[in-house]
């Protein structure tokens, strides 16, 4: 057999690990994109020059301009689609000679100063239309009435916009900030108080921009990577922070077993699965039931029978291969341990490693066969037996006792 | 005709569940969902026909959501209902023993997932629950007929801590989500009588302190009303009557988790046990962390070990069992808004007694030791691209060896191959995936000779579609085919149709 090189997958690990955490600090990204959808902004304008004050002392210009002299609605804004973009009306109380009016509008290369499809400087142009400018509506709760109301200041929010030229969606603030600012002044908390909420009160989280997940804030239950695998830690131990998005019938959809999905079940799943399965069964169990999802399939396909060992009349190997005993595992006695007293016991180094994979076929009546009282299979209780004596088991439900063990006999008890 | 009245009585209520709430102008939710899922499994290549096995499992669920059924309160009623039959050859739990496989499944199922009346936030105190529900708590989930009342004791922001009891009766074999879902139970018979078959009662408590601190414990115990008529007792006349009548303890468990949130370096860190009270032993542990400084970045690492849980009535509590150790640690990377790379890496440990024992039989010949590994690891990648119009990606992973042993459970490599190509804005999508994987049983003859299995190599392909048709009607088919497997020739055909309005 060929030998694997653990050794050198740990390193590229090791290595991908490491360029991906350094790459990480230097490549921070803004809110959420399908909270706010990506933007088209052909437009050159300098939120800096505008709102800096004139220094003379420092050699620096600037018009010292407020947000709004030119977002003049902004302050009544209820809702969060009110874009109060400044348009032609604004800039021209300022720039009419690169605007010009309609019966004299400025030439063209006056567009370009601003209008950067226009820009001539950068190129030919092509088109005497200016591209439009695309700022979809965001997918959230936000009165900027109410936040000025309660005097919080345009860069408490915005605050890298007076160092930039132009604004763009990703100079809208993280939800860490909101909640962060939220917290300080006493405001709910509550997701619905800034997300948009289906009829069953619980957030929406579909939008023509993509799905909404939790982001950084809500760092226990970050959807990213393999959290398909993963989300049963969250979900058992904060129920009341996934019922805020999801509702029962979706953990049914995946959970109900029907759909084979296949981020879990990839590749040729018939002749591989069992290969799966006896490595890492707590996944199966999370929407199929041992033993009968397994039993019904194993039975009907004729890997196993559920009678007795001797009824492999029953039983038809998906393997075809004429020269092997009909089974999933060596059928021969190095398999039981039975025959010519070698006691091999290949079955039970499985069954103290993995029972489940046992039970995938077989049911109780059929190690009954040879582990009852007597029975040629001996002892399964392991080395110290003992110990199950007075246990909770043996006390309040001594059924499973009883299947072995005499009701007159009271030296099991 | 119980099946139809039943089914009757269900859609009456479903209907009264949506009419209510809408006169008075509240949300309704209407899920439906038909699942066809068929194989043809050609057991043996080219050989008779009476190695073809067809499944034809034919699924019908129906949802329906009242919310806000009282006016200014958040009164919601939910039901949930599954129908399920298989068309294929079958086989079923309580297929009689020795009748070999019958030509069609017999099963025929109308299955009530949950009903229920629930009151939240009542007198800004309570939550009430009424019917067949789910618990989600440390317990994993369990479903059951009866009450379940949850006080929030504490609430400031996002700090609280609720308590909740419940009781009822518990939901029983083949009904999803009954806490059976997690039990590999060893046996199927049930002969608790009637309806009253047995109680589960619990509760849990949960606290989340300074936003960033949770901690949560869990407790259930169920009992059963014992009959005797189970089959291990057939013929043991003494063995069934010292059984008969009594009220058996199916399980009884606790369970709890920690988690902490160190915010200024974006690490989460948690851990959860459940603990087998019935035997005595730990039934599951898990501790693990996340790091993730951005969004599109995140890097986990988890431990887990588990030990498997039965029913109480199962001799397979009393066998000398051992857990398994797991540990994984992966990275996924969103380099940009189009590309993702994913990187992981598991090693898993399996623990027993010997390999052996090694014995000597009376010719003096000694037996050997199994000669797989107790031991198996493997490392994944995956890396996908994702334009407006099309995915595009490929995915690898392993569970392989450390050296001349079989990795426990076997080997394998499988290479995927991905593509979907969207139109009409995304409504319509079809997509395409091939597979490869190669593998090596470690169960095979004279592996104790030293005999390996041959490499073998399976590739299947599959084409699929899915289509919005309207904003609350989608459909999905997909058809995958076995080109080179055990099961070569073998098709697999999927189709749901859903309404979600």
């Amino acid at each position: 057999m060929r030998r694997s090189t653990p050794l050198l997958g740990l390193l590229v690990t090791a290595a991908v690990s490491l360029v991906t955490l350094t790459s990480a600090v230097f490549f921070e990204r803004g809110p959420d994109p399908v909270v706010f959808p990506p933007q088209q902004i052909p437009i050159y304008f300098p939120h800096n020059y505008h709102v800096r004050a004139p220094d003379e002392a420092k050699g620096t210009t600037g018009e010292g301009l407020s947000c709004t002299f030119c977002h003049e609605n902004i302050e009544e804004s209820a809702k969060s689609s009110d874009e109060d973009i400044p348009g032609h009306g604004t800039c021209d109380t300022c720039h009419d000679e690169w605007i010009g009016d309609e019966d004299e509008p400025a030439p063209i290369e006056k567009c370009g100063l601003c209008h950067t499809d226009l820009d001539a400087r950068k190129g030919t142009v092509t088109s005497s239309v200016a591209k439009r400018m695309i700022v979809p509506k965001p997918n959230i709760i936000f009165p900027h009435a109410a936040h000025t109301e309660a005097e919080v200041a345009c860069v408490e929010c915005h605050d890298r916009v007076p160092t930039k030229t132009v604004a763009t969606r990703d100079d809208y603030p993280t939800m860490d900030r909101c909640i962060a600012c939220h917290e300080d002044r006493g405001v709910s908390t509550a997701c619905t108080t800034c997300h948009l909420q289906t009829v069953s009160g619980r957030i929406q989280t579909k939008y023509s921009s993509g799905e909404l997940k939790p982001n950084r804030f809500h760092l226990a239950a970050i959807h990213e990577g393999d959290f398909l695998r993963t989300h049963a830690v969250p979900a058992q131990r904060d129920q009341k922070y996934c019922d805020n998005c999801h509702t029962k019938s979706e953990c049914l959809e995946c959970h109900d077993g029907i759909g084979r999905d296949v981020r879990y079940h990839p590749g040729d799943w018939i002749s591989t699965h069992y290969l799966r399965a006896r490595k890492d069964d707590m996944r199966c169990q999370s929407c199929h039931r041992f033993q009968t999802f397994c039993l019904n399939c194993h039975v009907r396909s004729g890997v196993a029978s559920v009678t007795t060992p001797d009824n492999v009349a029953q039983r038809r190997t998906i393997r075809g291969n004429g020269t092997i005993a009909p089974g999933p595992h060596p059928m021969g006695p190095e398999w039981t341990g039975v025959a010519g007293n070698l006691g091999q016991n290949f079955h039970g180094f499985h069954a103290q490693r993995n029972i489940r994979a046992c039970v995938s076929c077989h049911q109780e009546q059929y190690c009954l066969q040879c582990h009852t009282t007597g029975g040629l299979g001996g002892n399964p209780h392991g080395p110290n037996p003992q110990r199950l004596k007075g246990s909770t088991a043996s006390k309040r439900n001594a059924r499973a006792c009883l299947k072995c063990h005499d009701p007159a006999d009271n030296s099991w008890r | 005709m119980r099946r139809a009245a039943g089914a009757v009585g269900w859609a009456a209520f479903a209907l009264l569940v949506v009419s209510a709430p809408a006169a008075f102008g509240q949300g309704v939710n209407l899920t439906a969902r038909n699942v066809y899922h068929a194989y043809e499994l050609q057991l043996d290549p080219g050989g008779n026909r009476d190695r073809i096995r067809d499944i034809n499992r034919f699924y019908q669920t129906l949802e329906a959501s009242g919310w806000g059924l009282v006016p200014g309160q958040r009164v919601n009623a939910v039901l949930s209902m599954r129908y399920r039959t298989d068309f294929g050859t079958g086989f079923n739990r309580d297929t009689p023993n020795g009748r070999g496989i019958p030509a069609v499944d017999d099963r025929n199922d109308l299955q009530m997932l949950y009903a229920y009346v629930e009151w939240t936030d009542a007198f800004d105190l309570l939550d009430l629950r009424l019917g067949r529900q789910v618990r989600i708590d440390d317990l994993a989930w369990a479903s059951f007929d009866g009450v379940e009342v949850t006080g929030h004791l504490y609430k400031d922001g996002d700090d609280y801590l609720d308590v909740s009891l419940f009781a009822g009766v518990p939901v029983q074999i083949d009904v999803l989500f009954t806490s059976e879902t997690f039990l590999g139970d060893g046996i199927e018979v049930y002969d608790g009588s009637g309806f009253l078959s047995g109680l589960t009662f619990g509760g849990n408590t949960a606290l989340k302190l300074m936003s960033n601190f949770t901690a949560s414990a869990a407790y259930r115990q169920t009992v059963v009303f014992r009959d005797d008529a189970i089959e291990s007792f057939a013929g043991d006349d003494a063995a069934a009557a010292a059984s008969n009548g009594k009220i058996g303890l199916q399980e009884s468990l606790l369970g709890a988790s920690i988690g902490y949130t160190i915010r200024p370096i974006d690490v989460n860190l948690y851990g959860h046990f459940n603990w087998d009270l019935l035997i005595g032993s730990l039934e599951q542990a898990r501790a693990g962390g996340a790091y993730h400084p951005m969004r599109g970045f995140t890097v986990r690492a988890e431990y887990l070990r588990s030990r498997p849980r039965f029913a109480g009535d199962s001799i397979f509590n009393y066998f000398n069992l051992f857990a398994y150790d797991r540990a994984r640690t992966e990275a996924s990377w969103q380099i940009l808004e189009s590309l993702t790379l994913d990187a992981g890496y598991f090693f898993q440990k399996f623990n027993g007694g010997a390999k052996g024992p090694k014995s000597v039989d009376d010719a003096g010949n000694e037996g050997a030791e199994f000669p797989g590994s107790d031991a198996v690891h493997g490392p994944s990648a995956a890396i996908r691209y994702r334009h407006p119009r099309f995915t595009v990606g490929g995915s690898f992973e392993a569970s392989t060896n450390f050296g001349g042993d079989y990795a426990y459970g076997g080997n394998y490599r499988l290479l995927q191959l991905f593509g979907d190509v969207r139109f009409l804005g995304g409504r319509f999508v079809t997509d395409a995936r091939l597979s490869v994987t190669t593998f090596q049983n470690d169960w095979i003859e004279d592996i104790d000779n030293g005999v390996v299995d041959e490499v073998r190599t399976s590739l299947i392909g599959s084409i699929g579609a899915r289509a919005q048709i309207l904003d609350f009607l989608s459909w999905r088919v997909l058809l995958a085919r076995n080109i080179n497997s055990y099961v070569a020739g073998s098709y697999r055909v999927f189709s749901e149709l859903a309404v979600r309005y």
